[in-house]
């Protein structure tokens, strides 16, 4: 996906929620506010995410196994993940940010940076510049407003710990060139880094990042190497990474020819989900949830048949981008015999890599495990045979009176 | 029958054959190729289909037969082109 040197802003806001799933899902359901609350882990239904401080307070810790956890709490209220609903209003909160500032930059979920240059021209200070996402992100209405710490900095590193050490509902804004002073006395922990480099920092008496700035530079870079040399210079404020935007990608499309014309509803339907999964592993379509999506088919002596749809909430789930298409497939169907089918997004709207992983029905969680296994396969299959073998048959005209009309093909991929 | 990547494939697609008949019209040696024959022992079942006239007509004259050797296969003559093939049952 080519991107767009405008979309880039050097000065950033980064806003932040933490607990976001937890927080959403509070929101629609506040009879949870005065429990002990823990989100199961979409990826592992076994362990318990998200926490509610009541629940912390209790001692439940994140990742402990749901038995360990109602062992702790026996009031532990346990909720099961619902990622396309955190998804939707991850995805609400970035439409309210890209309506202050075109330049957006999703990082995770609950966590997304605003690129601010040239807002002064429009909004002013940065105080109203910040005034102003506060106030686009009230109008997304989530219910979790109130939890929103923003952080104002030259690059995302220094917006990032601002927004850190900002408490819910309020910004800290790091003036220009007051960057070195401000992160000097910031734990190093906001740092990026794994357990074990953090460990050794620790050993090393280093707590601070201004205590990792006063050693010289080489001397970092000779313990660390190159992670070193970048955590000693974002310690150091030295270096700025600026927010990048990113260009909406072009329509992706996906088609399929039957090998004779197919009357009914049964098999297009089927077509569509296939069609749909071929589009959604697109490449270009990681980062994108779907807005807009059609369906075309090409029919019997040259007819033609379209049904287009904007999906009230974005997603990147199979079934919810299927269900309009299907319910126009079924009040208007085809007036022939569908000879090519083709499915087209036509229009995203901005989600994170990791939202791709969330953005599943809430019951696919507990899948994932098996589908992780089936790929494995898959992929040790195609390893040794150089490609795919892998195929679900399908029933096409089961009553065809011609045998190879009766059943077919179609590439299976877990 | 457009088959290959991107598309259903079909199952089952019938087999150009070349097909001996005796002196009452009837199948008696299949020959798939120059080295590959396979002789008749018996006809279970004489059928014919005709179907999908409204588009391309299918017109078959269909033959279930037993091999030598006891393998059931049905072998068919295109009555638009005259060509056999062969097909599982």
């Amino acid at each position: 996906m080519a991107k767009k040197s405008h979309l880039t802003s050097d000065s950033a806001a980064c806003c932040w929620i933490p607990q976001f799933a937890l927080r959403a899902e509070t929101a629609r359901r506040p009879e949870l506010v005065s429990h002990p609350v823990a989100l199961i882990a979409p990826d592992d239904t076994r362990r318990v995410w998200q926490l509610s401080s009541l629940a912390r307070r209790a001692g439940v810790k994140p990742g402990m196994t749901v038995s360990q956890a109602i062992g702790v709490c026996p009031a532990l209220k346990l909720c099961e993940p619902d990622p396309v609903h955190y998804d939707g209003e991850f995805s609400r909160l970035l439409a309210a940010l890209s309506q202050v500032s075109p330049v957006i930059e999703p990082a995770e979920l609950g966590r997304g940076f605003v690129g601010t240059d040239g807002l002064e021209g429009i909004f002013g200070t940065p105080e109203k510049i910040v005034e102003e996402i506060k106030c686009g992100v009230r109008n997304a209405e989530c219910g979790i407003e109130a939890a929103l710490r923003i952080g104002w900095g030259k690059g995302k590193f220094v917006s990032w710990v601002a927004a850190t050490r900002a408490r819910p509902g309020q910004a800290i804004i790091v003036c220009p060139g007051e960057e070195g002073k401000f992160l000097a006395s910031q734990p190093i922990s906001v740092l990026p880094l794994d357990l074990d480099t953090h460990r050794r920092l620790r050993q090393l008496g280093l707590k601070t990042l201004g205590a990792l700035a006063a050693l010289p530079e080489e001397a970092v870079v000779s313990q660390f190497g190159a992670t070193g040399r970048r955590l000693w210079r974002l310690a150091a404020g030295r270096v700025s990474e600026p927010v990048v935007g990113r260009v909406a990608p072009e329509p992706i499309v996906a088609a399929l020819a039957f090998f004779s014309p197919v009357a009914g509803r049964e098999l297009p339907e089927m077509a569509l989900d296939r069609l749909i999964e071929r589009a959604l592993k697109d490449p270009r379509r990681i980062g994108w949830r779907v807005q807009a999506v059609r369906a075309c088919a090409g029919l019997e002596q040259g007819a033609s048949w379209l049904a287009a749809v904007t999906l009230k909430e974005p997603t990147a789930d199979r079934d919810r981008i299927a269900a309009p298409l299907k319910t126009q497939l079924e009040r208007s169907p085809p007036a022939g015999a569908v000879e090519r089918l083709v499915v087209e997004f036509t229009a995203f709207v901005q989600g994170t890599e990791e939202l791709q992983l969330f953005a599943r029905d809430a019951t696919s969680a507990a899948r994932a495990a098996r589908r992780s296994a089936l790929q494995g396969a898959a992929r040790e299959i195609k390893l040794r045979v150089k490609r795919s073998f892998l195929y679900h048959i399908i029933e096409v005209q089961p009553w065809s009176r011609l045998p190879e009309r009766r059943y077919a093909l179609i590439d299976y991929e877990p | 029958m457009r088959n290959g990547p991107d598309r259903l494939r079909a199952l089952n697609v019938p087999q150009r054959v070349q097909v001996e008949l005796n002196a009452n019209g009837l199948p008696t040696v299949i020959r798939e190729a120059a080295d590959k024959v396979r002789h008749i022992e018996g006809i279970v079942e004489i059928w014919h289909i005709d179907d999908e006239w409204w588009r391309e007509p299918v017109a078959r004259k269909c033959y279930e037969v037993v091999l030598k050797g006891g393998a059931r296969v049905v072998l068919f003559v295109d009555l638009v082109t005259l060509e056999w093939f062969v097909q599982k049952p």
